[in-house]
């Protein structure tokens, strides 16, 4: 039975292993406010929404891998491994699913660009960033052809590119 | 759905129980041994001489190791399924680099006649490869149903468990050390066993990021 200081209190794994609903459901309770808290430090972590959407997939995870949890040993560890864990997967799925370029095919679909919902949001860019999207995205230049225009390197544009798109992308999933 | 009426949720549904997931575990060990072993008697058949070999040192030093590396290799698969345990990917590198240089420079030391053993090298690695198969599968079951964290030291003991399983099916029918000095004997022979590991971390490799998810 867990005794540790980074734990709900001992009795109640013990009830929950009983099958008592409200001492399990109180564990749940106690492992979302440490992962929401844990999860809102953290840089990648845009809006609440984005948060609480993952404080539940830990959730999720730390039910179905519930066996997997020795009493006798500290549960904050092993809560933190399962939501590493989901958060790892749930980055990478981001990553593939959710990716950079469905904001620049929104941008590139975009007919009248400056009239578009993303215009607002571009017009926050730093104007380097702004710059380097428009040519690039919207105008449909070159890298090179860009960094010509804007009398910088390529690498230089791909970063701006990159780190504005980013700023998008967080904006928007932001609402 | 919020997360308050999640958790309401998840309170009243059943959870698989720490005991019962643990003689599932059980069992599928268990099952990967015993369906590799018949599978090497069904298709291989046992050595002619095994019951004299029974009763000799040797082999039964060669047995009781490799049973030792099995049993070692299962706990260590099964240590990689809780996800609170910390196995260092790094420690368990060194350790499998240690061992093959320990193992090399033994059996080079003890003197291995790579010509005569050549047909029999090619016929260990690839039936402990073809056997190794067996519990592989069995084994990624029992990933897919703990708690992969750390899937580098997981890649490893699923490799290392496969490879032991079937190493110790395999040496039932292997008849490769009458060929050889019974003192280094085996060494030789774990030197040959060995050679089929990274066949099996290069399977690990391709399986384990596919089917132990979670």
């Amino acid at each position: 039975m867990s005794v540790y200081p980074d734990s709900p209190p001992p009795d109640q794994f013990a009830a929950a292993a009983a099958g008592d609903t409200a001492a399990y459901a109180a564990i749940l309770h106690w492992s979302a406010e440490r992962l929401r808290r844990t999860l809102s430090r953290m840089v990648f972590a845009g809006s609440a929404l984005e948060v609480e959407d993952l404080v539940q997939e830990c959730l999720l995870a730390v039910h179905a891998k519930w066996h997997t949890y020795d009493t006798s040993r500290p549960y904050g560890p092993w809560l933190k491994a399962v939501a590493r864990h989901k958060l790892t997967d749930a980055l990478r799925r981001r990553r593939l699913h959710v990716p950079l370029e469905d904001i620049e095919q929104t941008l590139a679909a975009d007919e009248q660009p400056e009239k578009s919902d993303l215009s607002p949001l571009l017009a926050t860019l730093p104007d380097s960033q702004r710059e380097a999207i428009r040519l690039t995205k919207l105008e449909e230049l070159s890298v090179a052809q860009a960094a010509a225009q804007l009398g910088r390197s390529e690498g230089a544009i791909k970063v701006l590119v990159h780190r504005g798109l980013e700023t998008l992308r967080r904006k928007v999933r932001a609402g | 759905m919020n997360t308050d009426q999640l958790i309401t949720q998840l309170s009243t549904q059943p959870r698989r129980s720490a005991r019962a997931h643990y003689w599932q575990q059980a069992l599928l060990i268990v099952l990967a041994v015993a369906v590799t072993g018949a599978l090497s008697l069904l298709l291989l058949g046992v050595r002619p001489d095994i019951v004299v070999q029974l009763t000799l040192k040797p082999f039964l030093i060669k047995l009781a190791g490799l049973l030792g590396f099995v049993l070692l290799a299962l706990l260590v698969l099964r240590k990689v399924t809780l996800p609170d345990v910390a196995l260092s990917a790094f420690r368990v590198r060194v350790s499998l680099l240690a061992g093959a240089l320990l193992l090399t420079t033994g059996a080079l030391t003890a003197g291995i006649d790579f010509a005569s053993l050549r047909a029999e090298t090619f016929h260990c690695i690839i039936w402990i490869t073809s056997l190794g198969l067996v519990p592989l599968a069995f084994f990624v079951v029992v990933l897919r149903r703990g708690a992969v964290a750390n899937p580098r030291p997981a890649l490893y003991a699923l490799a290392l468990a496969s490879w032991a399983v079937s190493s110790l099916a395999y040496t039932l029918h292997c008849t490769a050390d009458l060929a050889l000095d019974p003192a280094s004997g085996n060494l030789t022979m774990l030197f040959l066993y060995a050679l089929a590991l990274p066949v099996f971390f290069i399977l690990a490799r391709m399986v384990q990021p596919l089917f132990a998810r979670w």
